[in-house]
């Protein structure tokens, strides 16, 4: 069985898929993006963003090229591979599912046991 | 991994344009560039942990984790000394022995032999009834040389023998008559010098010789004015043209000088004296060897209309070889399966190095566990071991590559004889080549064991306190496994090590048709070219010599033959001639058999049996009736319900003008070709009435009462009295050439059976090993029976029960195995059957009991286990 804990290690890259999908991006605007549509609640680590978009590209999720940003400076921008979109549709309900549950369980009242 | 600086500065860039953009928008926000760039590092956090993630993540860090693998595995490596010891050990042995064979198969097979395009050159046969392979005849050689369109240029050899004499001792060379155009179609120049053309292979110009290296280093000192100086070859003068180079052999190794053939019109037209030693031709561009035998077949057919008399049966049919395979045709089947024996060995010694690192596996399982849970992937785990298993394979393949050099000095004997000038046994390319696959593949092999292991680890294995179940007999089936393989493997070998040496004990013990002890056999080749020399003189040097011989005390009977029983190493030297019975021809047309010219007195020295009729005797001169005898199996072909006596044929086609001779006695068979050869069909003639085309009495055959010690001396100083020019040579006691005969086989017997020996030992080992992890592994369960009474006994019994198992299954599997491996190995026997029982069985009874020996350390130390210990451990 695959142990998926390695290849979406914490959900780090979860955001990053979604925060790709809505348009490429380069490293700092995946940054800025996240904390956009979390509306400031989620903070990450600015630094471990790297190695999450490298290992992402390396494992077929996101494919980088190089562009021009918006102030005509050189960047590698990331956008979501095939793969990575089925992979992003997984999780998403995967997650669901998961928040379902424990919403169920979370709101049992003593008189349903 | 190459593009790692141009990856290395994009990831730089791309990490400082990051700092770079929140830096510009903390400015934004109100902060001084200084504070906004100090506070984008902050907000990144660990700059160079980061980098150093992103390079993993980029892959770049795989040369450095290589290193630290190599680093690490080192270190284990160096801890278990022992362990480690044995196991390149085991790898040299496999390697070592597989790679020696492979340079030897590569020197004798592969690597081209010294001549130009060596591939395209191919040797021409004859083949008639009784002689499937014959040597050419000149006439044959004529039509191949004009008749056919496939070759690009056909040439001759005469082996002849010539005296040289005037500068020293006189010797006996071994003179090669050649077409002239065989120079350019081997392509091949001289050392010094020229070789000779067309023009010089006429009569009045051929006296003009080339000599090899050897015989002018050793015979001239490398005299580099001999060029143009004339030499004595049988008394005559011949210039030297040239000299050869050292590593060109045509066609024997032991051929020594090189002269125009000249073939008079006559001798082209000649198609029944089937004398030459060789023919030898290049095959056009695009041509196959399938299609030049296609055209010779129909060549055949239109010389047999053309020249028999008979209609219909078997005609003389001519085909081609490759002339590597004339040269290694002996060889072949041997070098073949020596070559599977030592694979075998290798397959062996990866079985052990595997179970080695298997059993291993279970002293490193708290280290295993550690490095999961501090985050090492199943992946990494896996290269890592995959590292250390590379790195014994490459200990034990440099190790065996020393042992390889070692032994090539032992293993030229396996060269065939005529190529032992032309090819070099080294190590060279394609042999590192190889050697280089042997390391893969053998890492392939024992690496993966533990490396599947490694990858179905489950952490929970280890955290439980006792040994899992499950895990531990999965890791014990592959033990046995290979223990089952290793015994099969071996017995194969075993069983192919005996039998051969059942083959050559069986032709060592065979009668080959004469009484061999107490016989010495010397050459004494007449100072003249065989053919064409005065019959009288030739009849009165044999007299005297035997006169002389027989005075000698000691000697018992002496007497000459044109060729001594076994002596004619290669197929076909003796040379055949026609054979036409008269009133009981036989279907298949003329046949051709073996002929020689003897000295009365021949079969009673060598004490071969009269079964009708008489011997030659003083009285079958040559104004008697021409008389012959021959040997039971043509007395039996040919008149097999009467008496050969008094029977009359013919040499040539029955319409010949040549007289009918008589057969006047029919003696036993002898086996002149080879021991392990049937005997052919055989003609005998006097020597007073062999005149002409017969063969020459060159071979003296002396019995003597005694020992033959100084025998020989004694013969050369007597015919140096006679004639000082008479040069002696090949002086060998008859039981020498007898085992001279069967030495190829006894070589191969001995080798195989060292390397059963060998694999024997390796899997005795093997299986030691696999069963003492077996039972250390059920310590706990051999303690627990133990405490609940089972004995010393009981337990012994129940080990050594397992491995008497394991060795039955594998024994089947092996005997299953030898009944392919003796589809194979059948070629090569003789008087034995692949699937003879007797070796059979003691091959298995010898596996059995090293097997049962090996399980019977473990199986002692099994009974040894304290229970208290064993139950305590839980």
């Amino acid at each position: 069985m695959e142990n998926r804990a390695q290849i979406l290690p914490g959900t780090l890259d979860l955001l990053i898929l979604k925060a790709v999908a809505l348009g490429p991006l380069h490293g700092y605007g995946v940054l800025l993006r996240i904390g956009q549509i979390s509306r400031g609640a989620l903070q990450i680590e600015q630094g471990a963003l790297y190695p999450a978009l490298y290992r992402l590209v390396r494992g077929g999720l996101l494919k980088a090229k190089w562009g021009v940003s918006d102030n005509n400076q050189r960047a590698k921008f990331y956008e979501l591979t095939a793969a990575g979109r089925k992979r992003l549709q997984q999780e998403i309900e995967g997650w669901d599912r998961l928040v379902a549950a424990i919403g169920t369980v979370l709101s049992t009242r003593p008189d349903e046991i | 991994m190459f593009r790692r600086p141009q990856v290395e500065s994009e990831m730089e860039e791309e990490l400082q344009a990051h700092l770079r953009r929140r830096a510009d928008d903390l400015e934004r926000l109100g902060l001084s560039r200084a504070e906004a760039e100090r506070q984008a590092r902050i907000e990144f956090g660990g700059y160079q942990g980061y980098k150093e993630e992103s390079r993993e993540a980029l892959g770049l860090r795989f040369v450095g984790k290589l290193i630290a693998d190599v680093r690490f595995g080192f270190r284990q490596l160096r801890r278990n000394f022992g362990f480690t010891a044995v196991a390149v050990i085991t790898l040299a042995l496999g390697s070592g022995a597989t790679t020696a064979m492979f340079s030897v198969v590569n020197a004798v097979f592969l690597n081209p032999l010294p001549y130009r395009q060596s591939d395209r050159l191919v040797s021409f046969f004859s083949s008639s009834a009784g002689f499937p392979r014959n040597l050419p005849a000149p006439g044959s050689y004529a039509y191949w040389r004009t008749e056919t369109n496939l070759f690009d240029g056909v040439a001759a050899d005469d082996s002849r023998s010539y005296t040289l004499t005037g500068a020293g001792e006189p010797e006996q060379l071994e003179v090669e008559a050649v077409s002239p155009g065989l120079f350019p179609l081997l392509g091949v120049s001289p050392q010094l010098g020229r070789v000779f053309g067309p023009a010089e292979d006429k009569p009045g110009a051929d006296h003009v010789v080339l000599i090899s290296y050897r015989l002018w280093q050793g015979r001239f000192g490398g005299d580099r004015t001999l060029v143009g100086r004339n030499i004595l070859l049988n008394g005559d003068k011949y210039t030297v043209v040239g000299v050869m180079r050292g590593d060109f052999s045509f066609p024997f190794s032991t051929s020594q000088a090189w002269i125009p053939i000249n073939l008079s019109p006559d001798q082209l037209r000649d198609h029944a004296d089937h004398y030459l030693n060789e023919v030898v031709g290049r095959l056009r561009p695009g041509v196959t060897v399938q299609m030049a035998n296609a055209e010779l077949l129909l060549l055949s057919q239109q010389l047999a209309l053309a020249y028999q008399a008979t209609k219909g049966g078997d005609i003389e049919r001519f085909f081609v070889e490759p002339l590597r395979a004339t040269y290694t045709r002996n060889a072949r089947g041997g070098l073949l399966l020596l070559m599977a024996a030592v694979t075998f060995i290798l397959l062996i010694a990866c079985a052990n190095v595997a179970s080695l690192l298997l059993s291993r596996m279970e002293q490193r399982q708290h280290e295993m566990a550690t490095r999961i849970a501090l985050g090492a992937s199943r992946g990494q785990i896996f290269g890592q071991l995959l590292t250390e298993s590379a790195m014994l394979a490459v200990g034990g393949c440099a190790l065996g590559v020393v042992l390889a050099e070692r032994s090539l000095g032992f293993l030229k004997v396996l060269i065939p004889g005529d190529l032992i000038h032309s090819v070099a046994l080294t190590l060279d390319l394609r042999v590192l080549a190889f050697l280089v696959v042997v390391l893969l593949v053998s890492t392939v092999l024992f690496g993966s064991a533990p490396g599947m292991r490694a990858w179905q680890f489950d952490l929970s294995d280890t955290l439980k306190q006792g040994p899992a179940r499950t895990s531990s007999l999965r890791r014990a089936r592959l033990g046995e496994l290979f223990v089952v393989a290793e015994i099969a493997l071996s017995l194969t070998l075993v069983v192919g090590g005996g039998l051969l040496l059942k083959t050559f004990w069986k032709l060592r013990s065979l009668d080959p048709g004469f009484r061999a002890e107490h016989v010495m056999a010397l050459s004494l080749a007449t100072p003249t070219e065989q053919r064409f020399v005065d019959f009288n003189r030739r009849m009165a040097l044999f007299d005297r010599i035997l006169a002389g011989v027989r005075a000698l005390p000691g000697v018992k009977a002496a007497a000459f033959t044109s060729a001594v029983p076994l002596a004619s190493a290669a197929e076909g030297t003796i040379g055949t001639l026609p054979f036409a019975p008269k009133g009981a021809l036989p279907k298949d047309g003329v046949a051709h058999v073996n002929d020689r010219v003897i000295t009365p007195g021949y079969f009673e020295t060598l004490q071969i049996p009269l079964h009708q009729g008489r011997f030659f005797d003083e009285n079958d001169g040559p104004n008697a009736p021409p008389v012959a005898i021959v040997n039971e199996t043509l007395a039996r072909t040919y008149w097999p319900n009467d008496n050969a006596t008094g029977k009359q044929f013919k040499v040539g086609p029955v319409a010949a003008p040549v007289p009918w001779m008589q057969i006047v006695g029919v003696v036993g068979d002898v086996r002149q070709m080879g021991l392990d050869q049937p005997p052919r069909q055989e003609m005998y003639f006097p020597y007073r009435q062999a005149n002409g085309n017969y063969m020459v009495p060159r071979d003296l055959v002396v019995r003597t009462s005694g020992t033959l010690a100084g025998l020989g001396d004694t013969l050369r100083r007597l015919a140096w009295s006679l004639d000082p020019n008479q040069p002696v040579s090949n002086v060998m006691a008859m039981s020498e050439l007898v085992d001279h005969d069967i030495a190829p086989r006894r070589l191969r017997a001995l080798l195989l059976s060292g390397l059963a020996g060998l694999a024997l030992t390796l899997a005795c080992v093997g299986i030691y090993g696999v069963m003492t992890y077996m039972v250390a592994q059920r310590r706990r369960e051999i303690g627990t029976r133990a405490a609940l009474g089972a004995t010393p006994l009981d337990i012994l019994r129940s080990v050594l029960g397992r491995g008497a198992r394991l060795t039955l299954l594998g024994v089947g599997i092996g005997l299953a195995g030898t009944v392919v491996s003796g589809r194979l190995i059948g070629g090569l026997l003789f008087g034995v059957k692949p699937d003879d029982p007797l070796t059979l069985a003691a091959a298995v009874i010898l596996l059995g009991a090293v097997a049962l020996l090996a399980c019977y350390i473990p199986a002692h130390r099994a009974t040894k286990i304290d229970p208290m210990v064993a139950l305590r451990s839980e």
